[in-house]
């Protein structure tokens, strides 16, 4: 990613910023027209809580594909360790394997942002 | 016979106990104000935030609100105001990838609890406004998404983790897609005049 494509984008973003924080005014104006969406009595007794102990009830942080993650970073690592324990000389079959992969891979990143480009 | 309707507290007696750091308010707050916050973060952030992010940003602004009750001031703005302000702040939060439960965030009361601004946009902000929405509306469906989220965004770029599990994809994807629209959109404002 160019770091110009990046400076552009946010200069702008800032500016556009939407939904934007609105002012006084407008929060009154939005809350006035605003609907509602029912709380049963053990939600609202839950914040009631939360709001009383000055912290919100402990959640484990998300993170999307968490177990592709894992999955992926062990791999990256094993290989990494792989590649960085290899000594000139040393060169094994199951090596030069992992390395033709991982070019392999790099140039189909280099396919799928072309591709989606296009 | 009937009994009597209970009496509901004004927005402004509410104001008055919270400042005065009534704990009995809380469930007042709650009962006045959550279930319209709720549906501004729905109608205003739509698919940005899960259900879950939602109640979280509305829990997050009433004890925000609670924490630092003192700082409310009657003459910058009403409660249902200054609350809905809060729930903007902590929604924006979410999406910039500063996790609820991350203590850091409720220690910091944000700019918004301070800084009640009332500046009307100028034309020329209105103008960039209308670019940008009109330069995303154009882009292709994914990187429409993206670019939304970021916009939403306080520093213009978004989580990408839960964009990636909203938009049924990997982080890498969201980062190249997003790449993708940057340049596009340096190249677009280029061409027109902007630097």
């Amino acid at each position: 990613m160019s770091h110009e494509d990046d400076k552009a984008w946010e200069s702008f973003a800032k500016k556009a910023e939407s939904p934007r924080i609105p002012t006084p005014k407008e929060a009154q104006e939005i809350f006035d027209a605003a609907g509602t969406e029912a709380l049963t009595s053990e939600v609202s007794a839950s914040i009631a809580e939360q709001v009383l102990a000055g912290k919100l009830r402990g959640r484990a942080p998300r993170c999307a594909n968490d177990d592709w993650l894992k999955a992926e970073e062990q791999r990256y690592l094993r290989d990494g360790v792989r590649q960085l324990n290899r000594n000139k000389g040393d060169e094994e079959a199951e090596d030069d394997d992992v390395l033709d992969r991982l070019k392999s891979e790099a140039l189909d990143d280099d396919d799928d942002e072309t591709s989606a480009e296009n | 016979m009937a009994e009597p309707e209970p009496v509901l507290a004004t927005h402004e007696e509410l104001a008055f106990r919270l400042v005065d750091g009534d704990e009995s308010v809380v469930p007042e707050l709650i009962q006045a104000f959550s279930p319209k916050l709720l549906w501004i973060l729905r109608d205003k952030f739509g698919d940005l935030l899960t259900d879950e992010e939602r109640h979280d940003a509305m829990t997050t602004a009433l004890l925000k609100a609670w924490k630092y009750r003192e700082r409310y001031d009657e003459s910058r703005g009403t409660l249902a105001g200054w609350l809905v302000t809060i729930a903007f702040n902590s929604a924006k939060d979410l999406l910039k990838g500063r996790r609820s439960v991350d203590a850091a965030s409720l220690e910091d009361p944000g700019e918004v609890i301070d800084e009640f601004d009332d500046e009307p946009l100028s034309a020329e902000r209105l103008a960039i406004i209308d670019e940008v929405e009109a330069f995303v509306a154009g882009l292709p469906p994914k990187q429409q998404e993206i670019a939304r989220a970021d916009l939403a965004t306080p520093g213009g770029t978004a989580d990408s983790a839960p964009l990636a599990k909203r938009l049924d994809t990997t982080q890498n994807a969201v980062r190249v897609q997003r790449n993708l629209y940057r340049k596009k959109f340096r190249g677009h404002f280029s061409s027109r005049g902007y630097e």
